[in-house]
């Protein structure tokens, strides 16, 4: 295996405990359940970064995602004050899309899986803060100072939209 | 020069735009009520970018060292590629992305100019809308700079997100709410795709730079038409065609065009669009090149989808804006065709093993975005300017006799619906000469017969707008006041709230063109829908894109030879 060390017997666990969370998601009829199971959600996924033996992003995925994101979710959940539930959970299109989703979904997998991957050899994906940090601000700092300016972008977007109309500073 | 060169000299444009962004921001703070001046800041800041890529530009041809990698003698960009890309092989300092570069900045400026007539009734947000503007034009410089999945795809993220905020900044109004919500989820559907499409192509090749994936297509062989490279392709293909509003990913462009605000709608149909296809063709020409068979084959279904359903569904709009977002969509599907060409055309081996293609489509790509900018910012510059000196819904009913009223606006919206049917000697007859000409260099003639096809069908719709304007009455002269102040009353009521003031004038202006009988002329003086009066920006934006669509449509060979110089870096050769 490369990256972490286990039996693909943990991975089929974690990949399926996704997969259901995932489906919570979207077949929940009320939207805290699906909230919660997004943060499951989130957990399985923080889970098969340790696997790989990525520590520190599955550190930084319960630490963002499930802390943090989920958290401002949940509150804009009840600060908005949504109705509890959905009175009709899907719409008449999906009559047309659910089988065009499959087929897409069958599509990808069986092309997905029929290609031989190359070989991504032994490197471990265990890296440290340190080497983290200098691959950020060496090789990766023009993105990174990109990801920068679209923050900047989503703080402004969200106070442009947010504030009341004809409200003056 | 090797290795990590951080040197910023290499994103310098793209630093300028979005400091500039910066000081707009910090500067609406500051400057209390005196928010006239942060227009200026912004033109100012694309301006001095323009003038850096120029200088830069020029460079690039005259120093050596560069010209040496350049003219082809180290490996172009399919070598490594360290001498002349910046930052860790992230950005690539070439001629492509100083066109790109100057025709983002054209763009930009004569979005602020044209967005004047709409701003003035908004000052408190003025900051945030040039910031934001900023920041779009920042990250379509950086989607013509990257040569890395990477940086392409958060350079995607910056053009997309802040666009998303444009399009709802009318707000308390439903359709620019709808505009911005409908987008906004398309967008992140698109993003999500085309990443999902990138992180394939690495799963195949194991490479994020440009190069590196064109290497390791290239090594895989046979290989390269394997599962899980077409479906890498088919996605990066999707998620950009939702952003250039190709069919059948096209879905949300109308009603986004036409809820959006007029300026703003303007700059997403030409600058969005052609950030879009800059990284497209870069992603393309760059790395794909080794499996050109799939990707031509994906590009010709959506080029062809695209042609024919954008014109179609264009026919019977009566409204301005939703006829110029179908038109858009059409235009998409032409541009398609430069892109399909350069997959399907000659491929010849380089002098160092490397395969060059026939560049002509390519440069016929960024000759027509050019050539698009101008016409169609133009096109959508003459409605904010009637809108601006008078009520007016967009309607097809509303520009008749318009020739009478307005006799230089119906000039110039002749000019440009000439120029986007491709009539010469126009701008955007040597815009899709050069695409046709292209794709049957290409060996593709059905593809260049199935547009010229569809252009005929395309003058139908634009020169319907002509037909209203010169030989149509406006609806019935003497009740035109009444029906006009009915339609002032309107749009104040239901679209703008800035346009209150609209009623009393009106029945004023209908008055008195009831007496002087002079009719339209005189209700034109008089029908003034906006209280901050004639927005002087807006008429300059669209005097501009005239003299553009006219000037360079007489004498387009600079364009043109800027256009085909901007390639030969990109092909290496």
């Amino acid at each position: 295996m490369p990256g972490g060390d286990f039996h693909p017997f943990f991975f089929v666990v974690i990949a399926a405990w996704i997969l259901v969370c995932g489906l919570g998601v979207v077949l929940f009829r009320n939207i805290i359940y699906s909230a919660v199971s997004m943060v499951f959600c989130f957990l399985g996924v923080a889970f098969a970064y340790a696997l790989l033996n990525a520590e520190l992003v599955a550190i930084v995925q319960i630490l963002i995602y499930v802390g943090a994101t989920s958290v401002v979710i949940l509150f804009a959940i009840m600060l908005t004050e949504v109705q509890q539930s959905y009175g009709q959970l899907f719409h008449r299109q999906a009559i047309f899309a659910a089988p065009l989703a499959v087929a897409a979904a069958v599509v990808m997998t069986v092309m997905v899986v029929s290609t031989e991957l190359a070989d991504v050899g032994d490197t471990s994906l265990n890296l440290s803060v340190h080497a983290l940090s200098s691959l950020l601000f060496n090789r990766y700092v023009f993105p990174f100072e990109l990801v920068s300016l679209v923050l900047l972008a989503a703080m402004i977007g969200a106070i442009v939209l947010a504030r009341r109309q004809g409200e003056k500073r | 020069m090797s290795g990590a060169n951080n040197d910023v000299m290499v994103i310098l444009p793209g630093v300028v735009v979005a400091a500039t962004a910066l000081v707009v921001f910090m500067a609406d703070t500051l400057v209390g009520g005196r928010k006239w001046v942060l227009p200026w800041i912004a033109a100012a800041g694309l301006i001095v970018a323009a003038g850096v890529a120029t200088a830069q530009w020029i460079d690039v041809g005259a120093i050596g060292s560069v010209w040496d990698f350049v003219s082809g003698s180290g490996s172009g960009l399919f070598g490594g590629g360290t001498a002349e890309s910046g930052f860790a092989s992230m950005v690539a300092l070439d001629k492509f992305a100083y066109y790109c570069t100057l025709l983002f900045c054209v763009i930009g400026v004569l979005t602020i100019m044209l967005s004047d007539a709409y701003m003035k009734k908004r000052r408190d947000a003025m900051g945030e809308f040039y910031g934001l503007l900023l920041l779009v034009i920042t990250g379509m410089i950086g989607m013509a700079i990257s040569i890395d999945v990477i940086a392409l795809f958060v350079a995607f993220e910056l053009m997309s997100l802040p666009t998303y905020v444009l399009a709802g900044f009318i707000r308390g109004d439903e359709r620019s709410g709808e505009a911005a919500i409908k987008y906004f989820i398309n967008g992140a559907f698109s993003s999500a795709i085309l990443l999902f499409g990138l992180a394939l192509l690495y799963a195949a090749t194991g490479q994020t730079n440009y190069a590196s994936i064109a290497a390791g297509l290239n090594n895989l062989g046979a290989d390269a038409q394997s599962g899980l490279v077409i479906v890498a392709l088919v996605l990066v293909a999707v998620g950009f065609g939702f952003k250039i509003a190709a069919v059948p990913f096209h879905w949300w462009a109308p009603d986004v065009y036409e809820g959006a605000p007029t300026p703003v709608t303007a700059f997403m149909s030409v600058g969005i669009k052609a950030g879009a296809f800059v990284g497209f063709l870069k992603l393309f020409t760059v790395a794909v090149i080794s499996a050109p068979e799939v990707w031509t084959a994906i590009l010709t279904i959506l080029a062809v989808l695209t042609m024919i359903v954008g014109n179609a569904l264009a026919l019977p709009q009566r409204n301005l804006k939703r006829m110029l977002a179908y038109s858009s969509i059409a235009h998409a599907g032409y541009i398609l065709l430069g892109l399909i060409a350069v997959g399907a055309g000659n491929v010849s081996v380089g002098a160092s093993g490397e395969r060059v293609l026939d560049t002509s489509g390519s440069s016929a790509v960024l000759f027509y975005l050019g050539a698009y900018a101008f016409m169609n910012i133009g096109a959508f510059g003459i409605l904010v300017w009637i809108r601006n000196r008078r009520a007016f819904r967009y309607t097809l009913d509303e520009v008749a006799g318009l020739a009478r009223s307005m006799p230089w606006t119906a000039i110039a919206m002749t000019l440009f619906m000439l120029s986007l049917t491709g009539i010469p000697p126009l701008i955007g007859f040597w815009g899709k000469l050069y695409l046709f000409t292209a794709i049957v260099n290409a060996g593709m003639t059905w593809l260049a017969v199935l547009a010229v096809i569809m252009s005929a069908v395309s003058a139908y719709y634009y020169l319907r707008v002509v037909w209203y304007m010169y030989f149509r009455e406006a609806p019935g002269v003497a009740p035109a006041g009444a029906g006009a102040a009915e339609a002032g009353a309107v749009q104040a009521g239901a679209v703008e709230a800035g346009a209150t003031v609209a009623g009393a004038p009106v029945t004023v202006g209908a008055a008195g063109a009831l007496e002087t009988g002079a009719g339209a002329a005189a209700a034109e003086a008089t029908l003034v829908a906006d209280d901050a009066g004639p927005a002087v920006g807006s008429a300059a934006a669209v005097v501009i894109a005239s003299l553009g669509v006219l000037v360079l449509g007489l004498y387009p060979s600079p364009l043109i030879s800027a256009a085909q110089g901007a390639l030969r870096v990109l092909l290496g050769g």
